[in-house]
C-alpha cells in the first residue's frame, strides 16, 4: 500500500511541476492553479496522515504566513497548497501575522523554514522585524520572502536568506535552503 | 529650505499641455501619496481626514505644497476598489463598519476583503449605496470639492480611478473566490460584474454632481496582469462592463493605471482602440516592465500614449537610496523626454516608507534634466 501511496504522490508533484511550467509560460493562470490545487489538496489530506502512519518523512517542515498588516492572502494560500503538494508539512498561520506568532510557532514545531509571504511596499518593515525576531530567539529556521514584488534587493533588505519569484521557485529554494536541493 | 508651493496655474498649464500633446515647459511631476504619506505629512491622521473633509483636504494641500508636485492625488484615495468603498457599501447594507474595515491612525485603513457578500449567490441583494450621501464616499466628494476648486482639476490627473470592476467584484466577494468562480460559477460572477459597473456609475454621477466632471479617468484593470488571469477571462468577464463604462462616460482623457507585475499593456491599448475608446489621450501609469529600454520602444509604438511613472515602483525604487531614485529618473527623463508625453512620478500611491527625499529628488531632476525651454 506504501508503494501504491509513494507513486499517487510523486504524480502528484509531478503534476504540479507541470502546472508551475504551464504558470512559466502562460498557458494556466491563478484560477487554474486554484481548482487544480483544490482538487490535489483532497488527495494530499487523505494520503498525508498514511505516509506519516508509515513512517514516511515530510520533506521539511515550513511555516506560512502573511506579514502584520498585510490582508492579501491569495499568494501565500497558493504557496501553501504547493508546499503540501510537494510533501512539506505546512504551518499556515493565515494573514497579519505579527512576528511574535512566526516565532511561536517556528519554535513550536522547529520549523525548518519560514516563509514570509507580502504584496505591498508596507510589507518590507513587517518582514524585516519578523525575520529580526526569529534571529534574536534564536530559531533555526531559514527564511524565505515571497510576494508579488518578491526580489532580490527585498531579499536583502528584510535580511532573509531565499526569495521566491513563484510557489515552484519557493520550493526549490527551500529544499536548497535545508539542503536538500 | 524649500519653498513651499501654493500656486498650481504653471502646473496646470504644463500637465494640460502635456496631456494634449503639446511641448509643456517641462516634463511635469506626478507625485502620487497614499492617506499614510499625506498624515505623516500633514499631521493630520487618517481617522481624522475620513471623519472631516475640510482636515483631509488640508492634509492632500500639506502634501502637494511641501512637496511642490505638478500633480498629485486627494489624500483618501478615489478609488472604488479600495476601503472606502467598502465602507460605503456596509453603511448602505445594514452591515457594521468594523467587520470590513480596521482603522488606523497613520495609515490607510485595512480592507476585510469578501466580508461585504459571505455568499455569492446573494449578490443581486447587495444594495448600491446612495454616494452623494453615504459617508465615507459622500465626505470624499465634499473634501475633493474644495480642492478642485482651491487648486484645479488637472493637479488631479489620476484619481477619480474607476472603473475598477475586477478590483471592486475581489474586494466585494474576497479575492480567493473571485479567482474560483471564473471556473466555477461563471454565471454569478458576471451578476457581480454587472452590479460593479452599476455601483461605480452611480459612483461617478455623484462625483460630477459634487466635484465636477473630472477632465481624465484613471482606469484601474488591476487584473488585466499576466500572472493573474488569462487574457481571454479578463476579456470575458471585465472588458464587456470595463468598456461599457467608458464608452458611456469616459471624458477627454483616460490614464491607465496599474502596479502589477505584468500587465497586458499591449493587447489593453490595443483593444481599447478598436473599441474607439481613448481618441484623445489613453495614458499609462505603470512600472513594468522595469526596464526602461522596453518603454522606450512601447512610446515608439504608441507615440500617441501618455506615459508616467515607468520604471519607479514604490516597492523597490522608491523606498531605496536618493541616489537610486535620481539615476533612475534621470535615465527616464533623458530617454522618454524627447517623445514628449511624459510624466516624472512613483507608479502608485507612495506610502508612509518612501523617503519625503525620495519624491523632492523627483522635482529636482526635472528641473534639472526636464526642461523642453
Amino acid at each position: 500500500l506504501l508503494q501504491k501511496i509513494k507513486k499517487v504522490v510523486e504524480a502528484i508533484v509531478e503534476g504540479m511541476k507541470v502546472v508551475g511550467d504551464k504558470y512559466e509560460r502562460l498557458e494556466v493562470f491563478i484560477p487554474e492553479i486554484l481548482v487544480i490545487s483544490e482538487a490535489v489538496m483532497d488527495v494530499v489530506r487523505e494520503l498525508e496522515p498514511r505516509l506519516r502512519a508509515a513512517g514516511v518523512e515530510s520533506e521539511g517542515k515550513i511555516v506560512l504566513g502573511v506579514v502584520e498588516g498585510d490582508i492579501h492572502d491569495i499568494g501565500k494560500t497558493i504557496v501553501a497548497l504547493v508546499f503540501k503538494s510537494m510533501g512539506w508539512e505546512v504551518y499556515d498561520l493565515g494573514r497579519d501575522v505579527p512576528p511574535s506568532k512566526f516565532v511561536e510557532k517556528a519554535r513550536e514545531v522547529d520549523a525548518d523554514v519560514v516563509g514570509l509571504s507580502g504584496l505591498m511596499t508596507q510589507d518590507i518593515d513587517p518582514a524585516f522585524k519578523t525575520v529580526l525576531e526569529l534571529r534574536r530567539a534564536g530559531a533555526r529556521a531559514k527564511t524565505i520572502v515571497g510576494g508579488v514584488f518578491a526580489n532580490k534587493e527585498m531579499q536583502e533588505r528584510v535580511g532573509a536568506d531565499a526569495f521566491g519569484v513563484d510557489p515552484w521557485d519557493g520550493v526549490e529554494k527551500a529544499r536548497k535552503l535545508i539542503g536538500k536541493g | 529650505m524649500r519653498k513651499r508651493k501654493t500656486c498650481w496655474d504653471d502646473s496646470a498649464a504644463r500637465v494640460e499641455a502635456t496631456v494634449r500633446g503639446e511641448t509643456p515647459d517641462r516634463v511635469p511631476t506626478l507625485l502620487l501619496e497614499t492617506e499614510g504619506m499625506c498624515a505623516r505629512v500633514s499631521g493630520i491622521s487618517v481617522h481624522r481626514m475620513v471623519e472631516d473633509p475640510k482636515l483631509a483636504a488640508e492634509a492632500t494641500f500639506e502634501f502637494a505644497s511641501v512637496t511642490g508636485a505638478d500633480a498629485f492625488n486627494y489624500a483618501l484615495i478615489e478609488w472604488p476598489g479600495s476601503v472606502w468603498e467598502l465602507m460605503t457599501l456596509a453603511r448602505a447594507n445594514g452591515i457594521p463598519e468594523s467587520e470590513v474595515a480596521k482603522p488606523l491612525d497613520y495609515e490607510v485603513y485595512y480592507p476585510n476583503e469578501g466580508a461585504i457578500l459571505r455568499r455569492i449567490k446573494d449578490i443581486e441583494k447587495l444594495q448600491i449605496p446612495d454616494y452623494e450621501r453615504t459617508p465615507p464616499w459622500s465626505k470624499i466628494l465634499e473634501g475633493k470639492k474644495i480642492l478642485v476648486e482651491k487648486i484645479g482639476g488637472y493637479a488631479f490627473l489620476v484619481p477619480p480611478i474607476y472603473p475598477s470592476m475586477d478590483t471592486w467584484v475581489a474586494n466585494v466577494m474576497g479575492t480567493e473566490r473571485f479567482y474560483m468562480a471564473m471556473r466555477k460559477e461563471p454565471e454569478l460572477l458576471k451578476i457581480a460584474f454587472k452590479k460593479a459597473y452599476e455601483a461605480q456609475v452611480a459612483l461617478h454621477k455623484a462625483y460630477c454632481n459634487i466635484v465636477g466632471n473630472p477632465p481624465v479617468l484613471a482606469i484601474d484593470p488591476l487584473f488585466a496582469n499576466k500572472n493573474m488571469v488569462s487574457w481571454k477571462h479578463w476579456m470575458e468577464f471585465v472588458a464587456p462592463w470595463f468598456f461599457k463604462f467608458l464608452k458611456e462616460y469616459h471624458p477627454d482623457g483616460l490614464v491607465t493605471h496599474n502596479c502589477g507585475r505584468s500587465p497586458y499593456w499591449e493587447e489593453l491599448i490595443t483593444t481599447m482602440r478598436r473599441e474607439g475608446l481613448g481618441a484623445t489621450v489613453i495614458g499609462i501609469n505603470a512600472a513594468c516592465p522595469w526596464d526602461v529600454n522596453w518603454w522606450v520602444e512601447f512610446r515608439k509604438k504608441f507615440p500617441d500614449v501618455l506615459i508616467t511613472g515607468v520604471t519607479l515602483d514604490t516597492s523597490a525604487v522608491m523606498i531605496g537610496p536618493m541616489d537610486a531614485v535620481r539615476k533612475r529618473a534621470i535615465e527616464v527623463v533623458t530617454k522618454l523626454k524627447p517623445y514628449k508625453r511624459l510624466m516624472i512620478g512613483p507608479v502608485c500611491q507612495a506610502g508612509w516608507n518612501v523617503p519625503l527625499s525620495n519624491l523632492l529628488v523627483l522635482t529636482e531632476v526635472v528641473e534639472e534634466y526636464g526642461r523642453y525651454y
